[in-house]
């Protein structure tokens, strides 16, 4: 079975259970699945914030509004994203987890009216005009890399995971990511991105774990630089909630229609 | 006020071993700089600093991406093949390799670390260079936090803390920054599909996956988009595109990408295929590269030149071994200067050695001439009654020449402006060690000034230059009007010229017929779009959205009617063409619906919806787009109609109602600017040099009538050079604008010569014919020597390999000839008429 990984983006993070077992003898495949596994919900979570996009050579930004919803049913995860303010009002994104094929990703744009399934040969493109990649948002999966452990590290205060993980596809826009998990809530701490040059191209850095629900994490704010561009997409939780939601929102002909959690 | 120069002198002369130590002390210490002297014909630096143009290419290229391209051409029977492809990915991945081996070459060289030290330090700074410059630079020299916060061993610390403290940040973000910003081919380039409720972007094919079927998968694609042909594959399907978009980096270390990328290719040819390497970063990249090998044959030819002109001349060891060292050390003193100064070597500067060699040798000659002639027997006597003779004629000269050259700052031409400080500098530098040096030399040796054969010859005047100049005087002397005549007929034929004189400078015009350079470009030229690259870009003037049907609708109509007006714009490209692609696609691929989205929305929509790379077409703010218009090589001014038609196409009342402002930017725009600012500064050069040598020389005349006659040669000089460009279709460019001012700045020094001469004559002969051979036998044949040997300096450059070297070498020589010659023969005319027309008035008078 192919299983994403969401190793680069704490939005994602949210989607599923923690099964946090004994760590040393773990490879850095399994810690890739724990971390899949970890910190998804049932019945579901709420996320509300905003997004900062800010030009680092300029300096002007952009803030929107946006809510994220997922839940996990099966074993799949399934996540909702959208912005409800500013002029991309009403966008929104699904994305579908499935077993044994690529996750299925739509995009719903008012002005075009029926969603539409994305299908890039590059997970790695951005997510919109963010700094984000579809990969970021539920794109990729375990499979797709080859991992390996490094020392663990004790990072403020926090023991971490380390992970060195390679895409398997030689025409990835990246050699290789650093990825450094919180070893007591599974969440990615920091995602160094490399690129085909040998250089750090994106950062990801996520902080203030708080606690909803039983046994999931998710972080309040998460930064991703992209250094080249000289561009970072800035995302502040304001609200998590674990709560039921309904599951026809994750419908894709469903996208237009208005959320109570909104 | 010569006096006290010459008591001054006549000091200096007599502690000879301290001006040699000094001399030689200086010379040493410029040698040492000269191996750093720099090569720089890019043609971003044609232009100066806080020009618009440039200004605006800097800023928006921020925006866009580097304009920089070189273009990799693939060629083969059937370009939609996998060995095409096959081809295209390895050669991808050894720029790649290169691309980030590069920085680490260079630092670890530059720094004199090791290739781990060097990672390592790269590292160190790829994760901090967000924190700025001088952040980056105060974490870097602190060997402390390097090794608090890196982790760092205390001894690497300290070691590298040392090492950068050395050099300045931008010189080691220089060094550390990837040359390439991305290779663009048909193995990353999107590809947008649609269908059903699917929108695909995807590549036009996998890198991973070539086989034939992917193979013929992608030549559907690539004909389903006609934005492909011309710009990623050739109409006949023979030939593809690869684009390396270079960062803006150093231009030195630009030349050494560019050397191992053609190295790559040359190396690992592949059977069936045939590479082109294009692009204005390698063209102008190969002419900075040729030029240190154009150097390196020119200087030993235009010295051996001179060697053999001062054998001929004076045929003693000491009257051609220290003009020789004067040439030698202003040309060492000059180079090292250029260097000092942070001068680079242009296209327009290689010609400094040259023209110092000619022109030093001048004042070298004219010292040495009078050292021999004076009747002296001991040195120091002798060198002071040169000095005496000769001295102020000299220092006239050399402050004349400097001027003309000087007069070339004027230029706001980066190349020319700089070509006219150091040639200028140089001069002065050459008339320096004319009167210092050389006679400290002499003054160094102890025995008797020797007493040459050609002295005789003086006194008996049998030699050729005096039998011409006495045929001159026989035949055109009594004859004053026909000169006259002539003079203004040769004016008025030359001025017919100008009128067709063109202005064109073009990168492609330093490659002769059949280089692998011109062949390249040819070949590129004819199956693809264009070499060469304009951009259009269009910013709202309050920072909002610039995607308003009335803007994106303007944009289509003018990349239509751009391409079907001008024959040379092979393409124009902008954000549109994906907005049309997309909409229908998103129609299910009907071809109806390639059209602009209907409003704002839906392209704000479309704009988010598209994942692929459009950074370079639209800003990510949306507030300014950009048209890439592919251009086939021409003559600048058909280049330059194309720009202003694009200029005037968006006119004010778009501009003012859309809210929007329109800059032309790109290698072509600022060749456009270039050109005009040859043109613009020819003509200030031209008329300040003129006023300048006018002044000067009133000042040492006092007399207006005999500086105007002086001004005639080079008048005439001057407009049968421009006359002789149009008739031959020799255009102006950066190397034939220099032509004028170096041709015043010797030119005068006949005049002055001449007339100089003619004024001490007069004193003594009370008749104008009697006094017009004296001044003959004396100044006049120093003159002929005088422009043969810079005329023959000059033509060395006629053996150069650059085809515009070649044509400034071969006018320089020309107008040379022509204002030496034009001082011989009419000077003597005008001064006659002014004799007859004085006598004319007299006569009234007394009547």
């Amino acid at each position: 079975m192919r299983r994403s990984v969401i190793l680069s983006i704490g939005v994602c993070c949210v989607f599923g259970v923690s099964g946090i077992g004994s760590g040393q003898q773990l490879s850095g495949r399994d810690i890739a699945l724990k971390v899949h596994d970890s910190n998804k919900s049932a019945a579901g979570i709420v996320l509300k914030g905003q997004m900062v996009l800010k030009n680092l050579k300029s300096g002007s930004s952009e803030s929107r509004s946006v809510v994220a919803l997922s839940v996990r049913n099966g074993g799949l995860s399934k996540s909702l994203f959208r912005f409800t303010d500013s002029s991309y009002s009403g966008t929104t994104f699904l994305t579908l987890e499935r077993s044994g094929s690529d996750n299925l990703q739509y995009l719903y744009l008012r002005s075009v009216g029926s969603p539409r399934q994305i299908e890039g040969s590059n997970r790695e493109d951005s997510f919109v005009d963010t700094d984000l990649s579809n990969e970021d948002l539920g794109g990729s999966r375990v499979d797709d890399y080859n991992y390996k452990r490094l020392p663990d590290q004790n990072i403020g205060g926090k023991e971490c995971y380390v992970l060195e993980r390679y895409p398997k596809s030689t025409s990835s826009n990246y050699s290789k990511h650093i990825v450094i998990i919180d070893r007591a809530t599974m969440l990615p701490l920091s995602v160094k991105s490399y690129g085909r040059s040998g250089r750090v191209v994106k950062t990801m850095r996520s902080g203030q774990f708080q606690k909803v629900g039983g046994a999931i994490y998710v972080p309040m704010y998460m930064k991703v630089v992209d250094i080249e561009k000289k561009h970072e997409t800035l995302l502040r939780v304001k609200n998590a909630v674990e709560k039921q939601i309904n599951r026809g929102y994750f419908n894709r002909n469903r996208l237009n229609m208005r959320w109570a959690e909104q | 006020m010569y006096d006290r120069l010459l008591s001054l002198f006549s000091a200096l002369y007599k502690k000879p071993l301290a001006v040699s130590l000094c001399g030689l002390i200086i010379t040493a210490l410029f040698s040492i700089a000269i191996p750093y002297i720099k090569f720089d014909n890019d043609v971003k630096n044609f232009l100066p600093q806080a020009h618009p143009h440039r200004a605006a290419h800097n800023r928006l290229d921020d925006v866009f991406g580097s304009s920089e391209i070189i273009i990799i051409g693939v060629e083969s029977k059937n370009a939609f093949s996998k060995e095409t492809v096959s081809y295209i990915k390895w050669i991808t991945g050894e720029i790649e390799a290169l691309n980030k081996d590069f920085p680490v070459q260079n630092i670890s060289r530059e720094l004199g670390l090791t290739r781990e030290e060097a990672q390592k330090l790269i590292a160190a700074i790829n994760e901090n260079e967000l924190l700025g410059k001088q952040a980056l630079k105060s974490l870097l020299e602190s060997p402390e936090r390097l090794s608090e916060e890196l982790f760092w061993d205390a001894g690497f610390a300290k070691k590298i803390a040392e090492k950068v403290s050395r050099i300045s940040i931008d010189e080691l973000l220089n060094m550390y920054r990837l040359p390439v910003d991305e290779v663009k081919s048909v193995i990353n380039t999107d590809y947008i599909r649609g269908e059903g409720d699917r929108f695909v972007v995807e590549k036009l094919i996998d890198p991973d996956k070539v086989d034939a079927a992917a193979v013929a998968a992608m030549k559907n694609k690539v004909g389903s988009w006609d934005m492909y042909r011309g710009l990623l594959f050739s109409g006949d399907g023979t030939l593809t595109a690869m684009a390396v978009q270079l960062n803006p980096i150093d231009i030195n270390l630009r030349q050494k990408l560019d050397l191992a990328i053609e190295k790559i290719i040359k190396e690992n040819p592949r059977g069936g295929l045939k590479i082109y390497l294009a692009g204005e970063p390698v063209l102008s990249d190969r002419i900075s590269s040729s030029m240190g090998s154009d150097l390196q044959r020119l200087l030993p030819f235009v010295l051996l030149v001179m060697l053999v002109i001062l054998i001929l001349m004076f045929r003693h060891y000491e009257g051609v071994l220290l003009p020789m060292i004067a040439i030698i050390f202003s040309v060492i003193w000059t180079m090292g200067t250029m260097v000092v100064l942070g001068i680079p070597m242009s296209m327009v500067s290689i010609s400094v050695p040259t023209v110092l060699s000619a022109v030093a040798s001048a004042y070298g000659i004219h010292f040495m001439t009078h050292y021999f002639m004076s009747r002296a027997r001991s040195r120091l006597e002798g060198v002071m009654d040169s000095m005496k003779e000769s001295g102020l004629a000299i220092i006239i000269a050399g402050l004349t020449t400097v001027a003309g050259f000087g007069s070339l700052v004027t230029s706001d031409m980066t190349h020319i402006k700089k070509f006219g400080i150091i040639t200028a500098i140089g001069v002065f530098y050459s008339l320096a060690i004319s009167i210092t040096l050389i006679p400290a030399f002499l003054a160094l040796r102890k025995n008797e000034k020797p007493l040459l054969s050609f002295m005789k010859k003086e006194q008996g005047g049998s030699d050729y230059s005096l039998r011409i100049l006495m045929f001159i005087q026989k035949h055109l002397g009594p004859r004053p009007r026909i000169v006259f005549g002539a003079g203004i007929l040769l004016l008025c034929i030359s001025v017919a010229g100008i009128t067709r004189l063109e202005v064109d400078m073009n990168s492609m015009d330093f490659f002769q017929e059949g280089s692998d350079m011109k062949v390249a470009d040819n070949r590129l030229n004819e199956q693809l779009a264009g070499t060469q690259r304009l951009n259009i870009n269009l910013e709202t003037t309050d920072g909002s959205e610039v995607i308003t049907p009335a803007v994106l609708e303007k944009v289509e109509q003018f990349q239509k009617d751009i391409t079907k007006k001008f024959a040379i714009a092979g393409k124009a490209v902008s954000v549109n063409d994906y907005l049309k692609k997309m909409n229908q696609e998103m129609h299910g691929g009907d071809g109806q619906h390639f059209r602009l989205p209907e409003n704002v929305q839906m392209t704000r929509d479309y704009l988010l919806l598209y994942s692929g790379d459009i950074d370079n077409m639209i800003s990510k703010k949306k507030d300014k787009l950009r048209i890439h218009i592919s251009l086939h090589r021409e003559k600048m001014d058909e280049l330059r109609k194309v720009r202003d038609y694009a200029a005037e196409y968006f006119d004010s009342n778009f501009r003012r109602e859309n809210k929007v402002a329109v800059h032309s930017t790109g290698f072509m725009d600022m060749m456009v600017e270039a050109n005009i600012l040859v043109l613009d500064g020819q003509l200030k050069s031209l008329i300040f040099s003129l006023l300048v040598v006018t002044l000067l020389i009133f000042m040492v005349f006092r007399n207006l009538r005999l500086t105007l006659v002086g001004l005639i040669p080079l008048v005439l000089g001057i407009t049968m050079n421009f006359g002789v460009m149009g008739f031959f279709n020799i255009p102006l460019n950066a190397a034939t604008a220099l032509v004028a001012a170096i041709s015043i700045g010797i030119g005068i020094d006949y005049s002055v010569h001449f007339i100089s001469q003619f004024r001490n004559s007069s004193a003594r002969f009370t008749d104008v014919d009697t006094a017009l051979r004296n001044t003959y036998e004396g100044t006049g044949r120093a003159i002929l020597s005088n422009v043969a040997s810079v005329a023959a300096g000059f033509l060395v450059l006629m053996f150069s390999q650059f085809p515009i070297i070649q044509q400034c070498g071969g006018l320089i020589a020309f107008t040379v000839c022509t204002t030496g010659i034009g001082a011989i023969i009419l000077i003597p005319a005008a001064l006659k008429m002014i004799q007859y027309v004085e006598e004319k008035i007299k006569v009234s008078k007394a009547g």
